[in-house]
C-alpha cells in the first residue's frame, strides 16, 4: 500500500533522512524503533508531506505521492497523528473533531467515532487546552481516524501518557484494526507498546532502516532494557 | 538550620485555574538528598505543582518553604539562584541559539574565565552531547532537546532537581542511561521526577508519591504503591507493571 | 521552521572582512565633503541622523525581542531637551550631553514601569506609540506666551527655532559647519554602530540574545531578565536621543513633529525594509526609503505617505526578513555562521 524508496530529506540543510526504503503491505502494522535524531519523526513529517523530499520517492496505492501536497495526501487517505498530539487547543473536542471531517468532505455524524472512542462522549464541549494529556492523544487519534483513513501514521502516541491510557489506546488501535482493516505505520520507543500492536518492526539508524525482524522476535530481555541486543 | 529540616516542605498548597482546582491543598515534604518519584494521571496536578516550586506560577494558598524559608511570591529567578533547577515537561530552552550556547548562559552561572568552558565540555561529555553542540537546538529531535536541557540544569549544580518526564521519546537504551544520570545528580542534589515510564520508576525508586485531582493520593515505596489498588484502578491499569 | 535570522552568532568576534568594511566606511566618510557639495552633505547628515533612530529600534526589536513604537518619544525629548538648554545656557556642550541624559532618565521610569509590571509586548508596543503621541499632543498646546521654560518659549506646534549650531567644545566662538555636522552625524552613526556590535559580543549582550529567545528559560536560571531588558531600553532611547539631539544640530529647529505618528511609522518601516534582525540593514534601509520619498515628491507624487505605505506591505509580505537578509540568501550566503559577515 505504501511504498518508500530511497528517500531523503532533511532541515536547512542537513540532512536526516538517506536513502530510507520501506514497505508496508494492506492491513499490515509496521513499527518503527529508533534512538533520539535517528529520523523517526521527519521520516513520518515526510510521508505526510509537511516536510519535502530532497530525493526519493514515496507511493501510495499505486500513484506517487512524493510531490503532493500535505491535504492532497491526506484526501487521498494517510491519517496522521504527530508526536505532541497537535489538537486546536482554542477549539472544542467537538469542533476539533468536525473540523477534521469537513477538511477531507467527510459526514461530520459524530456518533461512530464517539462509539469507538466513548471516554470522549463526556467531553465534547471541553476546550482542547482543559483536557488532560492522556484525553487529548485520544482526540488526536479520533480526529485522525474520523476521516476514514486507509493508513494511519502514528508518531510516539503513548509519550507523556499514563499507563493505563496506553493500554486503551493499544486495545482500541487492535479493535480498528480488525473492525475497519486498518495499516497503521507507528513510531514508538515504548517497545511493548510496539510489540502488542505490530506484525512487523524495523529500526532506523542514522535516516536508514537497518534491521528489520518479526514483532515476536523481540526479545523480553530487549523489552526490559539495552537497544543494543536488538542492534546487534 | 537544623540537619533535621526538609529541603522542601509545601504546607496546604494551593492552585485554582478559574473554576478547577488543579493542586488541592497539598501538603509535601522532601528531604535532604531523597530522590522522590511523582506519579499520576494526566492532568493530576503534578506539572502545575512543580512549576509552583520554581516561582514560574503563581499559587492560589498555602506555604512553600525551601529549607524553611517561604518563597512564594519570590521571582523565578531569585528561586532560581536559590538552587532550584527545573526540566520542564516541554523543553524550555533557546531554540534559536546553539547548544553550546544554551550551555554556556547556563554554565557562566558561578563561575569564571575558562572554568566556563571546562564545565560545558565535561557535562557535554557525560551526556554524549558532544557532536550536537554546535546545532541550533530548535533543529534537534524532541528527545536531544530533552537532553540540552537536563544538561543546562545539571550544569548549574542546583540543590534540588526537579525532573518533569526525562524519560518521555527516549528509547530503552538511552532512558537506562537517565536512569543513571538521575542516581549520578543524587549524589549531590535532591530530585525529584515525574514520570509515566514505570521501567524507569522502578529503575530508581525510593519513595514514591501519587497524585491523583490534585491531591497525594499515596506515598510509599515502589513495590507498596504499584499493589495498590486504587492505584491501579485510576492510573496504572490493568498491567500494572509488565 | 526556527527563525534562525536572530543571528546567535552575534557573539562571534567579527572577522576581517567586517573589519575593513567598517575602516573602508570611515575612509569614505572622511573624503566625501572633498568631493562634494554642500547641499548633498546636508542630504547625508540627515540620513545619518535619522539611521541611529532606525538603529535604537533595531538593536531593540531584533535584539533584545522588545517592539517599540514610541522611539520618538526620547527622539523628540532629545531635540527639545538640547534646544530649551541650549538657548538658556548660551553654550552647547554640555546641553549637548544632558539631552541625551534626560531622556535616558525618562526611559528608565517608562521603562520600568512597563518593564517591571511585566507588560507584555503587544501592550508595551502600544503604549509607547500612546505616549509619543501624548507628548505630541501636549507639545502642540504650547503655544500660549505663558508656556516658557528658562526663558525659552515652547510655541506650541510651531516649534523652536533659531536652536544653535554645536560650538567647538574647546572654542566657544567657532561652530560646527555643514562639514563639520557631516563628520558628527556620520561618526555617531559609525561609532555607535560599531558600539552595538560589539556590545553583543559581551557576557551583557549575549545574556539579552538568551532573554530574547526564551526569557523563561533565562530566568529559571536565575538572570533578573527585568534588569537586562531596562537597561536595554534605556541604552536604547539614548541612541534616539542622540539622533534628536543631532537633528536639533543639523536643522537648527525642533518641532512636535519629532514626536508624531507620521515619524514613528517611518522608523517602523526603516526596520522593516532593512531586516530587523541585523543592524546594518536599517541604516541602508533609512537611506534608500528617504530617498525614494524624496524622488516621489519630486515627480510630483501626491500621497507619498501611501506609497510608503505599499511599500511596508510588500515587504511584510514577500520579503518579511527585510532586504539585507533576502539579499544575502539570493547571492547563495547562508544567513548563518558563514554568512553573517555584515550585521
Amino acid at each position: 500500500m505504501l511504498e518508500v524508496a530511497e528517500l531523503c530529506s532533511g532541515y536547512d540543510g542537513i540532512p536526516v533522512l538517506a536513502g530510507l526504503s520501506l514497505t508496508v503491505r494492506e492491513r499490515e502494522s509496521v513499527g518503527i524503533l529508533g534512538h533520539n535524531g535517528m529520523g523517526k519523526t521527519t521520516l513520518l513529517r515526510t510521508l505526510i508531506g509537511i516536510l519535502p523530499a530532497t530525493s526519493g520517492e514515496v507511493s501510495f496505492q499505486g500513484v506517487s505521492i512524493t510531490r503532493a501536497s500535505p491535504h492532497r495526501r491526506a484526501r487521498s487517505g494517510i491519517g496522521y497523528v504527530p508526536q505532541g498530539r497537535g489538537i486546536f487547543p482554542g477549539l472544542t473536542v467537538r469542533e476539533n473533531l468536525r473540523f477534521a471531517a469537513h477538511a477531507v468532505g467527510r459526514s461530520d455524524d459524530l456518533a461512530p467515532i464517539i462509539g469507538e472512542f466513548p471516554r470522549l462522549a463526556a467531553l465534547l464541549d471541553r476546550p482542547g487546552v482543559a483536557l488532560s494529556g492522556g484525553e487529548q492523544q485520544l482526540l488526536a487519534l479520533a480526529r485522525a481516524l474520523i476521516q476514514e483513513p486507509k493508513i494511519v501514521l502514528l508518531d510516539e502516541p503513548t509519550e507523556g501518557i499514563q499507563p493505563s491510557i496506553i493500554e486503551e489506546i493499544a486495545d482500541l488501535l487492535k479493535l480498528l484494526r480488525n473492525r475497519r482493516g486498518l495499516t497503521i505505520l507507528l513510531v514508538e520507543q515504548n517497545i511493548d507498546f510496539v510489540k502488542a500492536l505490530s506484525d512487523r518492526v524495523l529500526l532506523i539508524q542514522k535516516g536508514a532502516i537497518v534491521r528489520e525482524f518479526a514483532a515476536r522476535d523481540i526479545s523480553d530481555a530487549a523489552a526490559m532494557g539495552d537497544f543494543g541486543e536488538i542492534e546487534e | 538550620m537544623t540537619a533535621a529540616t526538609p529541603i522542601l516542605e509545601t504546607r496546604s498548597l494551593e492552585k485554582r485555574f478559574g473554576g478547577v482546582v488543579a493542586v488541592d491543598h497539598v501538603d509535601f515534604t522532601l528531604d535532604r538528598g531523597e530522590l522522590r518519584c511523582l506519579i499520576g494521571p494526566n492532568g493530576a496536578g503534578k506539572s502545575t505543582f512543580f512549576k509552583m516550586l520554581t516561582g514560574q506560577i503563581r499559587p492560589s494558598g498555602g506555604q512553600i518553604l525551601l529549607d524553611g524559608e517561604d518563597i512564594i511570591g519570590l521571582q523565578a529567578h531569585a528561586i532560581g539562584r536559590r538552587g532550584v533547577g527545573i526540566k520542564n515537561q516541554v523543553p524550555v530552552v533557546m531554540n534559536g541559539l546553539t547548544v553550546r550556547e544554551n550551555l554556556w548562559l547556563a554554565a557562566r552561572i558561578g563561575r569564571k574565565g575558562k572554568a566556563v568552558d571546562a564545565a560545558i565540555d565535561a557535562m557535554a561529555d557525560r551526556l554524549e552531547l558532544g557532536p550536537i553542540l554546535g546545532r541550533f537546538v530548535g533543529e534537534l529531535a524532541h528527545g536531544q532537546r530533552q537532553w540540552v536541557e537536563i544538561a543546562m540544569v545539571a550544569i548549574c549544580e542546583p540543590a534540588i532537581v526537579l525532573l518533569d518526564e526525562p524519560a518521555a521519546g527516549m528509547s530503552d537504551e538511552e532512558t537506562a542511561r537517565t536512569a543513571d544520570l538521575v542516581r549520578d545528580l543524587n549524589k549531590s542534589a535532591t530530585v525529584v521526577v515525574v514520570e509515566h515510564d514505570m521501567q524507569f520508576i522502578r529503575q530508581i525508586a525510593q519513595t514514591v508519591t501519587v497524585f491523583h485531582q490534585g491531591r497525594i493520593l499515596v506515598e510509599d515505596s515502589f513495590h507498596n504503591v504499584v499493589a495498590n489498588p486504587v492505584v491501579r484502578d485510576v492510573y496504572l491499569g490493568r498491567q500494572g507493571l509488565t | 521552521m526556527i527563525v534562525r535570522e536572530f543571528a546567535s552568532d552575534a557573539a562571534t568576534p567579527p572577522r576581517w572582512p567586517w573589519w575593513c568594511f567598517v575602516v573602508g566606511l570611515a575612509f569614505v566618510l572622511i573624503a566625501i565633503p572633498a568631493f562634494t557639495d554642500i547641499s548633498l552633505q546636508l542630504d547625508l547628515s540627515i540620513l545619518f541622523v535619522l539611521s541611529l533612530l532606525a538603529l535604537s529600534m533595531s538593536f531593540l526589536w531584533g535584539y533584545v525581542g522588545i517592539l517599540s513604537f514610541g522611539q520618538t518619544i526620547f527622539f523628540g525629548l532629545g531635540g527639545y531637551s538640547y534646544a530649551i538648554l541650549a538657548l538658556n545656557a548660551g553654550t552647547t556642550t554640555w546641553p549637548f550631553a544632558a539631552a541625551i541624559v534626560l531622556p535616558m532618565l525618562f526611559a528608565g521610569l517608562f521603562g520600568y514601569f512597563v518593564i517591571y509590571g511585566r507588560i507584555s509586548d503587544i501592550y508595551l508596543s502600544v503604549i509607547s506609540l500612546v505616549v509619543t503621541l501624548i507628548f505630541e499632543k501636549s507639545i502642540r498646546s504650547t503655544s500660549g506666551p505663558e508656556y516658557v521654560i528658562g526663558s525659552v518659549r515652547l510655541n506650541g506646534q510651531n516649534g523652536i527655532p533659531g536652536v544653535p549650531s554645536l560650538q567647538l567644545p574647546w572654542n566657544h566662538s567657532i561652530q560646527l559647519s555643514i562639514d563639520g555636522v557631516f563628520y558628527l552625524s556620520g561618526g555617531a552613526v559609525l561609532l555607535v554602530y560599531v558600539g552595538l556590535r560589539l556590545l553583543l559580543l559581551t557576557s551583557f549582550g549575549r545574556i539579552i540574545v538568551g532573554i530574547r529567545e526564551n526569557e523563561t528559560r533565562m530566568e529559571l536560571l536565575g538572570y533578573d531578565s527585568r534588569v537586562y531588558k531596562l537597561v536595554s531600553f534605556v541604552l536604547a532611547a539614548g541612541v534616539a536621543a542622540l539622533s534628536g539631539v543631532l537633528y536639533a544640530v543639523w536643522g537648527n529647529f525642533v518641532a512636535p513633529e519629532m514626536f508624531n505618528l507620521n515619524q514613528a511609522a517611518q522608523v517602523v518601516i526603516w526596520v522593516i525594509v532593512g531586516g530587523r534582525s541585523t543592524l546594518i540593514g536599517p541604516v541602508i534601509a533609512t537611506g534608500l526609503v528617504q530617498y525614494f520619498s524624496n524622488w516621489l515628491g519630486t515627480v510630483s507624487v501626491g500621497q507619498v505617505t501611501l506609497v510608503l505605505g505599499f511599500v511596508l506591505l510588500l515587504f511584510v509580505l514577500v520579503f518579511p526578513r527585510g532586504l539585507l537578509p533576502t539579499i544575502a540568501s539570493a547571492f547563495g550566503m547562508a544567513f548563518s555562521k558563514k554568512g553573517s559577515r555584515f550585521r
